[in-house]
């Protein structure tokens, strides 16, 4: 069988001892069918980080965090989350999961916040929030309870915690999926496009949250076209492009000294 | 109080086609049409849920064979089904020794069989269509949570397809209601057997079949009644707030 | 609006004049009238389908020997047995010969001609049978098939029906059907229908007669056959009654007779 480390860990190990990351990904691909999409991506996410993934449309972003949580499935490529290695095995139909067991593990460290919050329509939203943390987590339910009320009092949601998601707004269903969220304790936070589907008045609600999980120290991985929220809360913006890396650093260098040409295109104010 | 039991009793003297005896005949058809239909939705729902959650799986040994099923019996009408049971299984060469017999020789068996069946077909058919149309996205967040597949389906898709299907299911319930009237070509007295009786008996077509349909509504009524206080229960995520 | 009233007037009075018309005693129509008779098929030996899909039997020789003598132009009408009177009252047919027994209850309904025949009713069962139709205990729970709405099952439901199991067929072949594949301990029916339809000639048939020939109480078996006819129509009543004399006296009932019964089933022979 393979080795469990990755290589990078490994050679890190013998120059020197570092932290367990949440989370390191190393050289990710992904074609779908003869499509390849994403060619190549490396990633590690500190402690605290918020790394904000942009890029155009096509761009393979998120797919990438996609393939973070093996929602989709990497052809090739090595995903290690707080120092446990994804394992995989060749099939008849590529290479697929080895254990299920150890992906739903892993699933639940890293929570996803989505673009259409798909919160559980036939939940409150307080049920919404501790369902994970009571069935998968085995958090007894009295605890779940009481965590979860703090939490959606957090994002300022407690006088609807017995509301149902269709008679949310679509700014209190997403702050409401992201108390679900943080109810898993997880190690990294992974935004798919938070606010595109949000009215703009609701937009800033959202971003407030985050930005305040940002400042409280959570690791963060956002896909998002909030070039406000890139430039002021991330600790490193990624661009992507065509599924490559194009540029990455912290937000004031890639932002506003870039230096790939598509990247200062990308970023031209569009009339 | 007295005076209507007076009342009652000169109404039953008075006429020969309500006597005690036809309104006993009439109560052992709704009693018989009762029991039919109910127990063959019970065992027909029973059947109907793993044979839904098979009917979406990805290998075809599985979901053909059921979907075989499905198709043969909500493509035929329920009547050749009714007859097929009862007079097929009689003539089976041998059947008459072994234990089977008592169950094919009372007619109630072999129609339980065939409309237990027949609900259980078109049931499978409209869980089946609620679970496959469970959005997406609810089932992506699920395992995005680190649910596994069966904790999936027991949190989240059952739970979100029998409602969605609580519509659906209510007609389903109604239409085996009104189908069970065939049950007396298999000379079952049910509800309808018993208005033919007295048709036959009293030559009054009218009056013995209006008030079986008058039976019929009232529970129809019910039936309806049940399912719109479970609407309210369990849709109860769709009505806007407040 | 006076134009329109008037206007109107011309379809009520048409239509009123339609009723009136149809609702005329049948006394004014012509001789060599049409007249539709209702029978219900089979019910052999009476009336039966041959293989090339003719109606053959006694009441089919018969009747249209009646409707020669008459001078009526006559028609079969096929009828099932359970809608046979309501038929005939709403005027799908005008008569019904169709082995219908004169009761107390049809001449309510129905205006009768003379009969013109008459035949007990038997048990039929397995042969061999130890049972004994006096004692009720020896009975209880055991089944017996009855042709619905006929005077066979008003007398087992009267009789029988409190320790017996009554089921009701819609034909009398049904009835003979269940017990030959032995859903029935016993059938109730027409001694010529069960002469027939269970082989009673030969010693080693499977079914035999059961107990006495069965023909009283009057009140329920009635006082023999007779053809059926709306409570006004005692014209054509009488013309059948005429004809049925005629056939009587000059021997063509016997000779019809012996050709489908090698038993005596006319209204005064012995039982």
């Amino acid at each position: 069988m393979q080795g469990h480390k990755p290589l990078v860990a490994a050679m890190l190990e013998q120059t020197m001892p570092e932290p367990i990351h949440p989370l390191v990904i190393t050289d990710l691909h992904k074609s779908f069918g003869d499509n390849p999409v994403l060619r190549g991506l490396s990633l590690t996410a500190r402690k605290g980080d918020v790394i904000t993934l942009i890029g155009a449309s096509g761009s393979g972003k998120s797919t990438f965090l996609r393939c973070m949580n093996l929602l989709e499935r990497p052809n090739a490529g090595e995903i290690v989350v707080h120092g446990e290695s994804i394992r995989f095995k060749d099939t008849r139909r590529g290479r697929e999961v080895a254990d299920h067991r150890q992906v739903e593990r892993i699933r639940s460290k890293l929570s996803m916040v989505f673009q259409n919050f798909n919160l559980w329509a036939h939940m409150t939203l307080l049920a919404n929030v501790i369902e994970a943390p009571i069935h998968v987590l085995k958090v007894p339910k009295a605890e779940a309870r009481a965590r979860g009320m703090a939490l959606l009092e957090r994002v300022g949601l407690a006088e609807r915690a017995n509301y149902y998601p269709a008679q949310l707004s679509g700014g209190q269903q997403q702050r409401g999926a992201i108390a679900r969220a943080l109810a898993m304790e997880p190690e990294v936070m992974l935004f798919d496009e938070p606010t595109s589907a949000l009215d703009p008045e609701l937009v800033g609600d959202v971003l407030r949250v985050m930005r305040e999980l940002a400042d409280e120290g959570r690791t963060m991985i956002v896909v998002t076209h909030e070039m406000a929220f890139a430039r002021d809360v991330s600790s490193q913006v990624v661009y992507l492009h065509q599924g490559r890396v194009e540029e990455a650093g912290p937000p004031g260098q890639v932002l506003d000294n870039p230096t790939s040409p598509r990247l200062r295109q990308f970023l031209a104010p569009k009339h | 109080m007295e005076q209507l039991n007076q009342a009652i009793i000169d109404l039953l003297s008075g006429n020969e086609i309500f006597t005690a005896n036809t309104l006993d005949i009439y109560w052992e058809g709704l009693v018989n049409t009762v029991h039919l239909v109910f127990v063959s939705l019970l065992i027909g729902i029973l059947l109907a849920v793993p044979l839904a959650i098979l009917r979406g799986s990805r290998f075809a040994i599985i979901k053909w064979p059921i979907w075989c099923y499905t198709y043969v019996f909500r493509a035929t009408p329920l009547l050749i089904q009714l007859y097929l049971a009862y007079y097929g299984f009689a003539f089976v060469p041998g059947v008459r020794d072994t234990w089977i017999w008592f169950f094919v020789e009372e007619p109630i068996y072999p129609a339980l069989f065939a409309f237990t069946l027949n609900t259980a077909a078109y049931t499978t058919e409209i869980f089946h269509g609620a679970i496959k149309s469970t959005p997406r996205g609810e089932v992506e967040a699920a395992r995005a949570y680190g649910m596994s597949r069966a904790l999936t389906i027991r949190r989240i898709v059952l739970p979100s397809a029998f409602r969605r299907a609580l519509p659906a299911y209510g007609n389903e319930v109604i239409f085996m209601l009104h189908a069970s009237a065939i049950a007396s070509v298999v000379t079952i007295m049910d509800l309808t057997g018993a208005a033919y009786y007295v048709y036959a008996r009293f030559y009054a077509p009218f009056t013995a079949f209006i008030f079986v349909a008058l039976l019929y509504m009232v529970l129809s009524f019910g039936i309806q009644a049940i399912f719109r206080g479970l609407e309210r229960w369990l849709l109860a995520h769709l009505r806007p707030a407040g | 609006m006076a134009q329109a009233t008037r206007l109107r007037f011309i379809p009520t009075l048409a239509a009123s004049l339609v009723v009136l018309v149809a609702t005329l005693p049948n006394a004014a129509l012509a001789s060599g009238e049409q007249v539709r008779i209702a029978i219900d098929v089979p019910y052999e030996p009476f009336v039966y389908r041959t293989p090339s899909g003719q109606l053959e039997g006694f009441e089919i020789d018969l009747g249209n020997e009646l409707c020669k003598r008459a001078q009526l132009d006559c028609s079969w009408v096929e009828q099932g047995w359970d809608g046979i009177i309501p038929g005939l009252l709403s005027r799908k047919y005008d008569a019904i010969l169709s082995s219908m027994a004169i009761t107390a209850e049809r001449k309510q309904q129905v205006l009768f001609s003379d009969p013109y025949y008459n035949t007990p009713s038997v048990w039929i069962a397995l042969r061999g049978t130890q049972v004994d139709l006096d004692d009720k205990a020896s009975l209880k729970g055991k089944t017996v098939g009855v042709q619905r709405g006929t005077i066979r099952d008003v007398y087992i439901t009267e009789y029988y029906g409190d320790v017996m199991q009554v089921r009701r067929y819609g034909s009398s072949q049904e009835v003979a059907n269940d017990l030959k594949a032995g859903r029935l301990d016993f059938a109730f029916e027409d001694y010529p229908i069960a002469h027939d339809a269970f082989d009673f000639q030969s010693s080693d048939a499977p079914f035999e007669q059961f107990g006495p020939d069965i023909s009283t109480p009057t009140s329920i078996f009635g006082e023999g056959a007779a053809i059926a006819f709306r409570p006004r129509d005692e014209a054509l009543a009488e013309k059948f009654n005429q004809a049925l004399e005629e056939v009587n006296a000059d021997g063509t009932f016997k000779a019809l007779m012996e050709r489908y019964f090698d038993y005596d089933l006319s209204v005064n022979a012995e039982d």
